[in-house]
């Protein structure tokens, strides 16, 4: 026997964590509003009842508004699974209830999961579940899902779901709206390619609530025209926001049932009172830049020790390789290609995994939410939508997740803003460019010359977002207020956090094992031939010269040109072609080669950081490329994303090394 | 000290407050100098963000003076002061280990006084008595509920 499990729940309500409790799987537990923007399934099996498990995106509502509450929507009117578990956070009833109640009008067998019963415990709520089951008309689970409680129980009311009928209660609207809803449902009812397929009392909510989607949908209606002259009538009832009053209504419900079910008074939490220093008006904003700076000193300086280990490892190995193959050619491509290329690679793993350490640890406690509210108020005083800030702040650890996180933005022109201004965020690929260059040019500076990195990334960011707002009609559009949950503050546990931390890290590594290997093979084979003849007379040599006059103002040479050439391919590769350039004669250390840049000039530390800037700014990656493509499905974005970036990457390290030459520097 | 004693209290905030504040001031005059003339003040790193940072847990352990003046319960100022304080102290600590292996590692000479003497792990051992408190309180004060 096999039934279809869909799981839903607002976001942060710990759906994941109940995901993979039932599943056995490992997936991502974050604290992000929104994170889980695609669908994932997982099995279970209890008492030989096979389930075939999905974790639907988290919502806040069912409208159409944006494309998570779609997708969650669609898939349980078109597939039908046969129970729907809505998870809702015990200890934020009333919020949570307001999709339980949304849920229940799709007529679908559902079960109420009321999960952190410990947070609402120590809250000093107390729930009477039984009497919230029966004003619901549904059965009701309690679970802590962060210790595993409750799921045995959750498990055994799917399996015997099969054999129990249950129907949820009918939620009144007052008897005016209760009138308006039972007509359009007569309308409705008497045509098979609706009433098969939705529930009519549902459809006439959506109807009268003016859902785009389901306006679209009706327009086949063979009772269009008295549906339409219906809708007109209800604005006396409704007004001019339908969806409005009737999410009211909705509250209203909730409120009347609340008291019933309800015991306790919220107290002031830990929580709140780290609010007022974090969130503080004035020092919001100074705190999170220095914490910001704790994260680059931590991934910069701690991590230094474990990258020198791996640097020392694969010098020796490549000297073992040339002292062990005769064969010069095969040594050269095994020490300086491999070892060179993908060892260059793989001593900036420590610094990313660093780095993904710390960002873990700041979203676990909880303080990234606040980061992005804090940066909110910044970005609405500007005219942006502060939902943005939250895939601007996923782009630091990769753009790709980062662009698909603005899924959760609803306003489509927000949206496709987002999404082109993104790859300004430094992601991780970028910082052993940094490390490397920074490291070598900036002296002490450095770490303050990394950290400017990300600043500048998300200056420039917004800078553009704002410009394209002012300068581009498609994209001027009223400002969107933002609502955003806090999750409260918690105590980050290791073993999450170097799950986490392992789960972005090994991307990565995997990266490595595959498009930076062939990028770095790419090099080697054409900084190596022909064979036997001068780096300066090579093939790369060949492609780097056509290049270097486009570079020359910026103070890039041949060798500049060509690594930021082939880091199109993804950003590492500029490391990795660095070491293979300057890895000739055993020189492929970190140091030797932080060494070299400086003492041949490749770069000074104005055109060092130039090109910083440079590799930060200009084309994303080929697979942010992909993702700009898939979200907003046409090339016409993605050709305006490489052109305008281009473009900024110029500017921004002409504007440096020029105003540095002012500056006195050299 | 007792929590109670605000007078006290108060002084101990705003000398750790002040003490953070110059150590700011001058780790940014330090990083300006390096960079002009290429030599910084002795003994101060010079570090424009670290100094930055150092303003900024002045400005709240500044804030958290007056509440508590006001006998207010729980301060969350002096909290959020002392936790940035912590923060602060362990990551040059970290850095301070982190050198020393890498020295060691690489072979080269660890100057570890100029290490250690970085202002915020002294500053955050300075706290420490004050961090025990605040934070010793307000788990007391808020023992069994949620945080």
């Amino acid at each position: 026997m096999k039934i279809k499990v869909a799981l839903i729940g607002n976001p942060n309500v710990g759906k994941s964590l109940i995901f993979n409790n039932l599943t056995g799987g490992r997936s991502h537990i974050g604290n992000w509003p929104g994170k889980t923007v695609e669908k994932k399934e997982g099995r279970c099996i209890y008492n030989g009842v096979e389930m075939e498990i999905i974790d639907l995106p988290g919502v806040y509502s069912l409208t159409a508004q944006s494309i998570d509450e779609l997708i969650a929507r669609d898939y349980i009117i078109e597939e039908k699974p046969d129970i729907v578990i809505d998870i809702a956070d015990a200890s934020n009833l009333e919020r949570n209830l307001y999709l339980t109640l949304q849920l229940m009008e799709l007529e679908v067998k559902l079960i109420l999961v009321l999960n952190k019963m410990d947070i609402a415990e120590n809250l000093g709520y107390n729930i009477d579940v039984e009497a919230l089951s029966k004003k619901l008309g549904i059965p009701i689970v309690t679970t802590i899902a962060t210790e595993g409680k409750g799921m045995d129980e959750l498990k055994k009311i799917i399996a015997e779901s099969i054999h129990r009928e249950w129907k949820a209660k009918k939620i009144s609207y007052g008897r005016e709206i209760d009138e308006l809803i039972f007509k359009f449902e007569k309308l409705i009812a008497v045509e098979r390619q609706f009433s098969t397929k939705y529930p009519t009392r549902w459809l006439a909510i959506k109807i009268l609530e003016r859902d785009e989607d389901i306006l679209k949908k009706i327009k086949k209606s063979r009772n269009l025209d008295e549906i339409l002259k219906n809708i007109d009538e209800s604005i006396k009832v409704l007004g001019d926001e339908p969806d409005v009053a009737l999410a009211e209504k909705r509250y209203e419900w909730i409120s009347s049932i609340l008291p019933q079910v309800l015991k306790g008074i919220r107290p002031v939490t830990l929580s709140d009172m780290l609010d007022k220093v974090f969130l503080d008006k004035h020092l919001g904003i100074p705190i999170f830049l220095s914490l910001w700076w704790s994260l680059f000193r931590f991934t910069y300086d701690v991590s230094a020790p474990l990258s020198d280990l791996i640097d020392i490892f694969f010098n020796r190995l490549g000297d073992i390789v040339k002292e062990y193959i005769s064969n010069e050619q095969l040594a050269s491509f095994i020490a300086d290609g491999i070892l060179g290329g993908i060892g260059g690679v793989l001593v900036f793993l420590p610094s990313i995994l660093f780095l993904f350490f710390g960002l873990s640890i700041l979203e676990d406690s909880g303080y990234l939410a606040r980061a992005a509210f804090v940066m909110d108020k910044l970005m609405y005083k500007l005219g942006l939508n502060g939902r943005s800030f939250i895939p601007i702040l996923l782009g630091f650890g990769c753009n790709v997740p980062a662009i698909m996180a603005t899924r959760t933005i609803k306003n489509e022109k927000d949206r496709v803003l987002t999404i082109v201004v993104n790859p300004l965020i430094s992601c991780s690929a970028r910082l052993p460019v940094y490390i490397l260059i920074g490291g070598a040019v900036l002296g002490e500076y450095a770490t303050a010359g990394v950290y400017s990195m990300y600043i500048l990334g998300i200056v420039l960011a917004v800078s553009m977002a704002l410009l394209f707002r002012r300068i581009i009609p498609f994209f001027k559009s009223g400002r969107t207020p933002f609502i955003m949950e806090l999750p409260m503050y918690a105590k980050p546990i290791l073993k999450t956090t170097v799950i986490h931390m392992w789960e972005r890290g090994s991307l990565f590594l995997r990266k490595a094992g595959t498009i930076i290997f062939l990028g770095v093979i790419s090099v080697w084979f054409l900084s190596t031939h022909p064979w036997g003849s001068p780096i300066e007379e090579t093939y790369i040599a060949i492609l780097g010269k056509i290049l270097e006059p486009l570079f020359y103002p910026l103070g890039f040479d041949w060798r500049g040109a060509v690594a930021l050439f082939f880091g199109f391919i993804a950003k590492e590769i500029v490391v990795g072609a660095f070491s293979i350039f300057f890895g000739f004669g055993g020189e492929g250390e970190e140091e030797s080669l932080k060494q070299y840049i400086r003492t041949h000039k490749i770069f000074t530390p104005l055109t060092g950081y130039a090109f910083m800037a440079f590799t930060l700014t200009y084309i994303p990656c080929i697979a942010t490329l992909g993702a700009i493509y898939r979200e907003t499905g046409s090339w016409k974005w993605v050709l305006f994303t490489v052109t305008y970036e281009l473009i900024l990457a110029y500017t921004v390290a002409f504007t440096i090394v020029t105003a540095g030459h002012l500056l006195g520097f050299t | 000290m007792e929590i109670k004693n605000g007078k006290l209290l108060t002084i101990y905030i705003s000398i750790l407050s002040l003490l953070y504040a110059a150590t700011g001031i001058l780790e940014i005059i330090s990083a300006l100098l390096n960079l002009i003339i290429g030599i910084g003040l002795s003994w101060i790193p010079p570090d424009l963000f670290g100094g930055f940072s150092a303003l900024v847990i002045s400005a709240i352990f500044f804030k958290a003076i007056f509440p508590w003046r006001r006998r207010k319960k729980a301060n969350p100022y002096l909290l959020g002061a002392t936790l940035m304080s912590m923060i602060f102290g362990t990551l040059y600590i970290l850095i301070f280990i982190a050198t020393g292996i890498d020295a060691y590692i690489v072979n080269e000479e660890w100057k570890w006084i100029t290490d250690l003497m970085r202002p915020e792990i002294w500053l955050a051992a300075a706290s420490t008595p004050l961090t025990y408190m605040a934070w010793i309180k307000m788990l007391k004060e808020f023992k069994g509920k949620a945080n």
